[in-house]
C-alpha cells in the first residue's frame, strides 16, 4: 500500500487497535451518539501531532485525549450525570482489560471479517472476495464478471465502507461488555 | 441536541470518500496528486483514510489464512493462487511484554494516587448537602461548577 505515509502506518499499529477501548470511553462520557464523533477528533488530533514518535504510549495518550475532549463537552453541557464527575478522576483505573482490545488480527476477527463479507450485497461480496481473499486484480475480476474495471471500483469502495462501519459499531458494542466505570466507583447523590 | 444526525452523516460520507480513493488508488485509476489534496486538506480526511485503509489490510489476513488452511491441506481447491506476496508485519514479543509491564506498573500507581483522591473527595462532598427546597452552588475540580437540590 504506497499510498500510506509513515505516520498512517504508525497509526494503524500503535493506535487503531485499540479502538474498542477508545469509543467505550468516549460512549462512557457522551453516550453512543456523540462517542462516534469524538473518537473521530481525537484521531485527528493525534494525527497532526509533529513529533508523534516520542509518543511511548500511544494508547493512554488517545484515551487522554479522549478523556479531554468530553471534559471539554461536559463544561459546555448543562446537565451533566454526577457518576461523571467521580469517573473523571479515575483515568487510568478504568481501563479494564489493557490488551484485550489489541487482538484484532486474531481468529475471532478474521471470522467476523468474513461474516462481513458475506452480508454484502451478492455481486459487492462477490467483488470483495475476488479482491481480498482469491487476490485478483481488478483488471481480472472486470472480465471474469464481464463488467468495466470503474464497476469493480465501486463495489469495493462500497464493500469497504460498510465493512469499516460494522466494524466501528462491533466496537462500539464491547462498551456494554465491559462497562468503562465499575458500579463501585460511582457517586451517588439524591 | 441539534445537529447529532448531520454528524453521523459527516463521518459516513467522509468514510464513503475515504473507501473511494482507496478503490481508485487500488485499481491504478486515481489522480494521486488529487488524493494527496484531498487529503492534505482536512486532518479528518487522513484520519478515515487510514481506518479504511486498516481495514483493508486486515481484509487481507483472510487470504493468509485461507492459505494456510490450503497448505494444511483442509481448503476446497480450485480458487487462484495469489498474485502477489503478502506483507505481515512482524509482532514485537519482547516490545509488548516489556509495554505489559508498564502498564501494570502505571496502573498500581493510578490506583493509589486516584484512591487518594476519592477518599478526600468522600469527604469533602459531605458537606455539600442541601435540605429540601434549598439549592446550592458547589464548585469541583475540573472547573464545573454544581447546582444541587
Amino acid at each position: 500500500m504506497g499510498w500510506l505515509r509513515e505516520i498512517d502506518r504508525w497509526f494503524m499499529a500503535e493506535v487503531l487497535p485499540h479502538a474498542s477501548a477508545y469509543r467505550a470511553r468516549a460512549a462512557h462520557f457522551c453516550g453512543r451518539d456523540d462517542a462516534e464523533d469524538l473518537v473521530q477528533e481525537a484521531y485527528a488530533r493525534v494525527l497532526s501531532t509533529p513529533d508523534y514518535r516520542a509518543i511511548i504510549t500511544p494508547r493512554s495518550f488517545v484515551l487522554t485525549i479522549v478523556h479531554n475532549l468530553a471534559l471539554e463537552r461536559l463544561r459546555r453541557a448543562n446537565v451533566v450525570r454526577i457518576e461523571l464527575l467521580a469517573s473523571l478522576d479515575m483515568l487510568d483505573i478504568v481501563d479494564p482489560a489493557p490488551d484485550a482490545f489489541a487482538i484484532a488480527a486474531g481468529r475471532s476477527e478474521l471470522r467476523r471479517l468474513q461474516r462481513l463479507i458475506d452480508a454484502l450485497p451478492p455481486q459487492c461480496a462477490r467483488v470483495m472476495h475476488m479482491r481480498k481473499i482469491q487476490g485478483m486484480p481488478p483488471t481480472a475480476i472486470a472480465e471474469a464478471l464481464s463488467i468495466s474495471v470503474s464497476t469493480v471500483e465501486k463495489h469495493i469502495a462500497k464493500g469497504l465502507t460498510l465493512i469499516t462501519k460494522a466494524r466501528r459499531d462491533g466496537q462500539a458494542q464491547v462498551e456494554e461488555v465491559c462497562p468503562a466505570v465499575p458500579k463501585s466507583h460511582s457517586v451517588t447523590l439524591t | 441536541m441539534s445537529g447529532r444526525s448531520e454528524i453521523t452523516q459527516r463521518h459516513a460520507d467522509l468514510t464513503d470518500e475515504a473507501a473511494s480513493w482507496l478503490a481508485a488508488l487500488d485499481a491504478g485509476s486515481a489522480d494521486v496528486a488529487a488524493f494527496e489534496a484531498w487529503r492534505e486538506a482536512d486532518v479528518r480526511h487522513a484520519a478515515t483514510f487510514v481506518e479504511v485503509a486498516a481495514t483493508w489490510r486486515d481484509l487481507d489476513g483472510l487470504r493468509v489464512a485461507q492459505d494456510e488452511m490450503r497448505r494444511a491441506g483442509s481448503a476446497p481447491s480450485g480458487d487462484p493462487i495469489p498474485a502477489e506476496p503478502i506483507f505481515v508485519e512482524p509482532i514485537s514479543g519482547g516490545r509488548a511484554s516489556r509495554r505489559h509491564v508498564l502498564c501494570a506498573a502505571a496502573s498500581i500507581a493510578a490506583v493509589t494516587a486516584v484512591g487518594g483522591g476519592v477518599a478526600y473527595r468522600a469527604n469533602a462532598r459531605d458537606m455539600a448537602v442541601t435540605g429540601i427546597g434549598q439549592r446550592k452552588t458547589v464548585a469541583t475540580a475540573h472547573g464545573l461548577s454544581l447546582d444541587l437540590r
